[in-house]
């Protein structure tokens, strides 16, 4: 061999190569990045006997677990907007939907789960639906339900 | 809800509004590659730790802002060579010796054959070749022909331009082809 397939052999060699070190950080490096801070507003929230602050990134997530739940769709956008004494305003989801789901049902499902969350989330006894706007936008369809 | 088998885009979507199992798919696709990189780039163990953590969390903190313009794999590389070059000139700063010699300062007996088997001493070989180029030609080269990258993929990681990344391939191939010519 001369030295320019050895080097394609040394390269397809590494290519495929998995270094020790890596399998020893992979789990480390799960919990810390998913440690760090995402910065976003606080949106106010209400307990029992006093004022509760969620950051706005904690109420995304909590919506988009509870979407989950739903068929034929996946959340593509979630944002909050809030007024400015912090409390929330709207919540908009932008969705993608399963090619061929009744879309208008969908986004009613949809409008009610994210509305539940938020509800939960804030500590508000119930879905919010006539006090805070839940916007629901078709962004986009696919036929791969991989893409949901 | 599958990770395994969803596209890239629609995990980085997924992570971006907060799901930590997307986010976990995401590393465990990207990751070996990532830390790969990262290792043959600052060449000690420690670094590349710190290097790798730092690019994952960077990522996490990001992804809600990521728009797509480029794959997630071209976005990930891109952070991860930010951090290695930040750690590189880190090690300037405390005065250690770079990791690269020039090449008319290389001896070509310094890899040798006789203390080498197949397989493992072959990357061995590699890696002592690589570490030899300077830190851009090292990089253009893992990830064009290690990681598959384009050539204006490579340019969007390194802040330059295709041509420039051209050249440098061209170079650092050059050099290894002899150093590899020389293990053998």
């Amino acid at each position: 061999m001369n030295g320019e397939q050895i080097l394609d052999q040394a390269t397809r060699t590494l290519r495929e190569h998995t270094d020790a070190g890596w399998v020893a950080l992979r789990d480390d490096v799960v919990a810390a990045a998913v440690r760090a801070f995402r910065a976003s507003a606080p949106v106010r929230g209400r307990l029992p006997d006093g004022e509760l602050w969620v950051a706005s990134a904690v109420l995304v997530a909590h919506v988009r677990t509870a979407l989950s739940s739903i068929d034929h769709a996946g959340a593509l956008r979630i944002t909050c907007t809030t007024t400015p004494d912090d409390q929330l305003d709207r919540v908009t989801v932008e969705i993608v939907a399963l090619y061929g789901t009744p879309l208008v049902p969908l986004a009613g499902r949809v409008r009610a789960v994210a509305a539940q969350a938020v509800a939960e989330s804030l500590g508000l006894t119930t879905p919010p639906v006539d006090r805070v706007v839940v916007d629901v936008s078709v962004g986009d369809v696919t036929a791969d339900p991989r893409r949901l | 809800m599958d990770e395994q088998g969803a596209p890239d885009e629609v995990l980085a979507r997924r992570a971006a509004l907060g799901d930590r199992g997307a986010f976990a798919a995401v590393v465990d696709r990207h990751g070996p590659a990532v830390y790969r990189y990262a290792r043959r780039m600052l060449d000690d163990p420690r670094d590349t730790e710190d290097c790798v953590q730092e690019a994952f969390a960077a990522a996490w903190t990001s992804l809600p802002h990521f728009e797509g313009r480029s794959s997630l794999r071209t976005w990930l590389f891109a952070i991860t060579a930010h951090k290695v070059r930040s750690l590189q000139r880190r090690r300037s700063r405390t005065a250690l010796p770079l990791p690269f010699a020039p090449d008319d300062e290389v001896d070509l007996r310094a890899v040798d054959p006789e203390s080498s088997a197949e397989g493992t001493d072959l990357l061995e070989a590699l890696h002592r070749a690589l570490r030899e180029l300077p830190s851009g030609q090292r990089s253009t080269w893992l990830l064009r022909e290690v990681e598959g990258l384009t050539y204006d993929q490579i340019a969007e990681v390194s802040g330059t331009t295709a041509s420039t990344v051209r050249g440098q391939l061209h170079r650092a191939r050059a050099h290894l082809i002899r150093r590899m010519e020389a293990w053998r």
